[in-house]
């Protein structure tokens, strides 16, 4: 990748909102690209955590697993989005695994090069303080659902906030490509693969969405933000 | 009135600040607002654009969410930690059950102690980055 690709990249990037050109040049030149296949781990939870990156293309499913092999799925990030900051910023292992879901480019920053950026910019504080703490939303947001919603409002939720994130909007609806099998689905909202399955099919038989292979297009999106408990 | 010395050690006992040192503190409790407002009146609306972290010295507060009661909040209580950073919408309308005496941090105020104290950004970070670990186990149950 070319320093100015990267810089633009690192533009769309909120972390580093706020950073002027010129700072945005350093910074991009403390990254190296690091390439990784459908499939193949980007870190392991349980790793020391000495990286910091920013996703250039493809997307990225970030897990834990449970003492007894389950696996929860946390969230799917795709470019400009970045991953691994709590472990960098509190100088210990992963908390979770990180996996490429299908051919994706990172630009990679090693814990002494963003610790360096930390102090010469402040800016750049904001922008880490901003990102953990929507991580910090989203993750309490997540464990609240498991206590106040059902499989069923889970997964229309789940649907809800995919709309809103990357949802495209047509004379049909607004459709999804979640970019997930319905094993991550399943892994994501913490049903079985079965039990998801059937809950998409309940919720288009009763019209709300309309399923296309791994795209969702949803139809009534009023409806299913009630059963999603946020309306 | 608090003095600068007891809003320090009031801001203390919220985790986000619980690992400033005392002259982080002290800027913090600097720019922080001692507020106070009667019974009945509402502190904060949910959905409204929320920047500021509250932090409650005397009285109880109601909580509603959707129009239902969620919780009460009483002295040492505080909450917005996180809308102070990111800027997000309120997720909850705050209200006073009693009169009610708190401090306000804004987060223009909280930024102008960021930009003395750099380092509490750090701490801040680690603190959160801290709270999302516990948050990730105790998802797996």
């Amino acid at each position: 990748m070319k320093s100015e690709q990267a810089v633009e990249l690192l533009t769309k990037t909120s972390l580093f909102e706020g950073l002027h050109q010129g700072a945005l040049a350093k910074v991009a030149e403390l990254a190296n690209e690091r390439s990784f296949k459908k499939g193949s781990s980007i870190f392991y939870q349980g790793d020391p955590g000495d990286a910091f990156y920013v996703i250039a293309g493809g997307s990225v499913k970030v897990f834990i697993q449970s003492g007894q092999g389950e696996e929860m799925v946390l969230v799917t990030l795709r470019s400009p989005e970045s991953l691994g900051e709590v472990a960098l910023l509190d100088e210990s292992s992963r908390s979770a695994s990180a996996e490429a879901l299908e051919e994706t480019t990172l630009l990679a920053f090693a814990r002494s090069s963003m610790m360096e950026l930390i102090h010469s910019e402040p800016a750049i504080a904001d922008g880490l303080l901003r990102s953990v703490g929507s991580t910090l939303r989203r993750l309490t947001e997540q464990a609240s659902d498991f206590v106040f919603l059902d499989l069923e409002g889970r997964v229309a939720k789940l649907l809800v906030q995919y709309a809103s994130r990357r949802g495209e909007k047509s004379d049909d609806g607004v459709s999804l490509d979640l970019g997930l099998t319905q094993t991550d689905l399943a892994h994501m909202v913490g049903g079985s693969r079965q039990s998801v399955n059937q809950i998409l099919h309940a919720l288009a038989a009763r019209g709300f969405i309309e399923i296309e292979g791994q795209s969702v297009v949803i139809k009534q999106a009023g409806a299913l933000r009630r059963r999603a408990g946020v309306d | 009135m608090l003095n600068a010395k007891e809003k320090s050690a009031l801001l203390k006992q919220a985790p986000l600040f619980a690992e400033c040192s005392d002259r982080e503190l002290s800027k913090i409790a600097g720019v922080a607002k001692e507020v106070s407002r009667a019974a009945g009146k509402t502190i904060v609306h949910e959905g409204d654009p929320g920047s500021a972290f509250i932090l409650i010295v005397d009285g109880t507060a109601k909580v509603s969410v959707h129009g239902r009661t969620a919780a009460q909040l009483g002295a040492g209580d505080y909450f917005g930690e996180i809308a102070l950073l990111d800027k997000k919408p309120r997720t909850a309308t705050v209200t006073a059950a009693s009169d009610l005496h708190y401090l306000v941090l804004s987060a223009a105020s909280f930024r102008i102690a960021l930009k003395a104290y750099p380092t509490i950004g750090l701490r801040l970070l680690k603190e959160l980055a801290g709270r999302v670990r516990s948050l990730e186990r105790s998802l797996t149950g």
